[in-house]
């Protein structure tokens, strides 16, 4: 039986299509986005605050290289391994939590990153002009330095959010959640039989991410101001 | 005399990372409706100085009060709404329209959008924008345009005092040219209180009713008017700064004042050769003006002289070098010199034959 057949055989199995069966595919897919989202949730409720105050009293710019470079180094198994643990020992449920923690700090750093640069490079002379007509610091991070960086700040939760969907899997690994990562490992687990499941459960997750970016993309390109787009717009015609 | 818009008393403002002082023991008070310009090199603390009376920079001691208050007893955002504010990078919003550009310190103040509306259209008027532009974008806008709606979001909420950090400094010498008379128009129309940074003394002495010549070191050397600047210059550093061609910036700053203008060759149309040839010899001129009255007609020739006509008559020919009662003398001694008899007509208004400015009468209110 080739891959291919093994993956139709395993899609046709009983639940297989089921929202509320865990051997369902689609209680799988749900489960996934339930960790990424929350995940990503999270570090965005975290991280984007943190970055865009220290960013707009230009304070903490080591912490926001620093991210870059712990962002790069950090091992997302050891990450999940460390929630799991910490979990089991406090005897909470290690299927959803531990996991959705560990996303949410795989997230942090692109999050913080990107929040941080989005102010830090909105045009001082805007910002020096908004303080000088009489805005308080906090509508000038709301009304100008914000909106002006949203672009920015998207992008980072692009980047975090497709890590995310592409990692969570690896959450199967260590509980009984783990979202599509389920019928992957447990696929490896049977050995060649259960190459179908392996193959469904990685086409999905690489989907769930492509999926993803193309979202994040289009919502960061409507979150361009008006005016900038213009100007961009017409900063190409020029050329 | 009424209390000053804005007063310096003692201020100096010392930053932690330079030993010296970039504003030091500044006293200055900067009347009602007058335009104040602070100039100087670089580092001499002209735009500290203007960022201190709206607080983007705090004094290290010493007072700063406009109308009278006390600044540091205003909250800074509030304080800032009743001063408008110009910088040379403009810094508009890049995300919003030309309309919430201008509306930003109106939204703030809680205004309602009928008086937002009206307030931007008669801005937009104002610097010679079309009104229908507020729905455009700043990047949409050329820099001078740009300049022009920094200058209407400025004066949004009609705030008495304005203040100007190099705002033609970015943009090209015709459209500063066209700027600066704007702005000068503009303050005719309202008057606001104006304080100026420039480092080009040209334009200090164009704009300014006074202007502050600031050295290094925060020091300011002299505050006056640009004619008595220009007449006597405190010290060398000032003398420099205003230029070796001292004397032509001053003339043009003088008026030409009409008790020192010659009567000159002048002929009534009606009067006969005679007269004419007469006024020619006493003044030494091969050529005489001829007037309808009080009006200037044009000029004829000793050659072209026909016996027999009334000059009135005879083939006049226009007046080519002259100059307006309004101008300056500077204007005055640019025609003086290149005309062969080192003499030239002002006129007055309609044409009005007001007498002839020689380099003696030039020179003659140079000294008075």
């Amino acid at each position: 039986m080739s891959i291919f057949d093994q993956l139709v055989s395993w899609l046709r199995e009983p639940n297989r299509w089921s929202f509320s069966h865990p051997d369902g595919l689609p209680y799988r897919v749900i489960e996934h986005l339930q960790v990424s989202v929350t995940g990503l949730v999270l570090a965005v409720l975290i991280a984007v605050p943190l970055a865009v105050v220290l960013a707009h009293h230009r304070k903490g710019a080591f912490l926001a290289s620093a991210a870059v470079n712990i962002g790069r180094a950090i091992p997302s198994f050891g990450l999940i391994i460390i929630f799991w643990l910490a979990a089991s020992r406090a005897n909470i449920d290690t299927t959803f939590w531990p996991l959705t923690l560990a996303m949410t700090a795989l997230a942090l750093p692109p999050l913080f990153t990107n929040s941080y640069t989005g102010v830090q490079i909105v045009d001082p002379a805007t910002v020096e002009a908004s303080r000088g007509v009489g805005f308080t610091e906090m509508q000038i991070l709301r009304r100008v330095e914000i909106p002006l960086a949203l672009p920015v700040i998207l992008a980072g939760a692009r980047i975090a959010f497709v890590q995310i969907v592409a990692t969570v899997a690896i959450g199967a690994i260590v509980s009984d959640g783990g979202g599509l990562g389920r019928p992957i490992v447990d696929g490896f687990a049977q050995g060649a039989t259960g190459y179908g499941a392996v193959l469904a459960g990685g086409i999905a997750v690489a989907f769930l991410a492509l999926l993803s970016e193309a979202l994040f993309t289009v919502l960061e390109r409507a979150a361009v101001p008006a005016g900038i787009r213009r100007m961009s717009a017409t900063a190409i015609a020029r050329r | 005399m009424n209390e000053p818009m804005i007063r310096f008393d003692a201020v100096t403002k010392k930053f932690a990372e330079s030993a010296e002082p970039a504003v030091h023991e500044l006293s200055l008070d900067v009347a009602e409706g007058e335009i104040v310009v602070l100039v100087g090199p670089s580092g001499c603390g002209k735009t500290t100085t203007l960022r201190m009376i709206n607080r983007l920079i705090e004094p290290t001691s010493g007072k700063i009060t406009v109308n009278g208050v006390d600044i540091s007893t205003t909250p800074a955002h509030v304080l800032r709404r009743g001063i408008g504010y110009v910088i040379q990078q403009v810094g508009l919003f890049p995300h919003h329209t030309i309309h919430q550009n201008i509306a930003a310190v109106p939204d703030l103040l809680g205004w309602g959008r009928d008086d937002v509306q009206r307030r931007v259209t008669e801005l937009l008027t104002l610097v010679g924008l079309d009104p229908d532009w507020g729905t455009r974008y700043p990047a949409e806008l050329s820099g001078g345009q740009r300049q022009r709606v920094g200058v209407a979001r400025a004066l949004a909420a009609d705030p008495a005092v304005l203040l100007m950090d190099e705002p033609f400094g970015a943009v090209d010498p015709i459209v500063r040219a066209r700027l600066q008379r704007e702005l000068l128009a503009l303050h005719r129309q309202v008057r606001k209180t104006i304080v100026f940074v420039t480092h080009d003394m040209d334009e200090a002495l164009l704009l300014g009713h006074r202007v502050a010549v600031f050295n290094t070191g925060g020091v300011l050397e002299q505050l006056a008017t640009p004619v008595e600047l220009l007449a006597s210059p405190a010290n060398d550093f000032v003398a420099s700064f205003l230029g070796d061609d001292r004397a032509l910036k001053r003339l043009a700053l003088l008026g030409i004042a009409e008790d020192t203008l010659a009567r000159g060759p002048a002929v009534q149309a009606g009067e006969g050769t005679d007269a004419a040839r007469k006024v020619m010899r006493e003044h030494g001129t091969e050529w005489a003006v001829v007037l309808d009255g009080e009006r200037l007609r044009g000029r004829i020739d000793l050659p072209a002289l026909r016996d027999g006509h009334p000059v009135g008559e005879q083939e006049l020919r226009p007046v080519e070098t002259m100059v307006r009662r309004d101008g300056n003398l500077r204007g005055a001694l640019d025609a003086i010199v290149s005309s062969p008899d080192r003499m030239v007509v002002v006129l007055g208004a309609d044409d009005v034959y007001l007498g002839m400015l020689t380099l003696e009468g030039l020179t003659a209110e140079l000294a008075g």
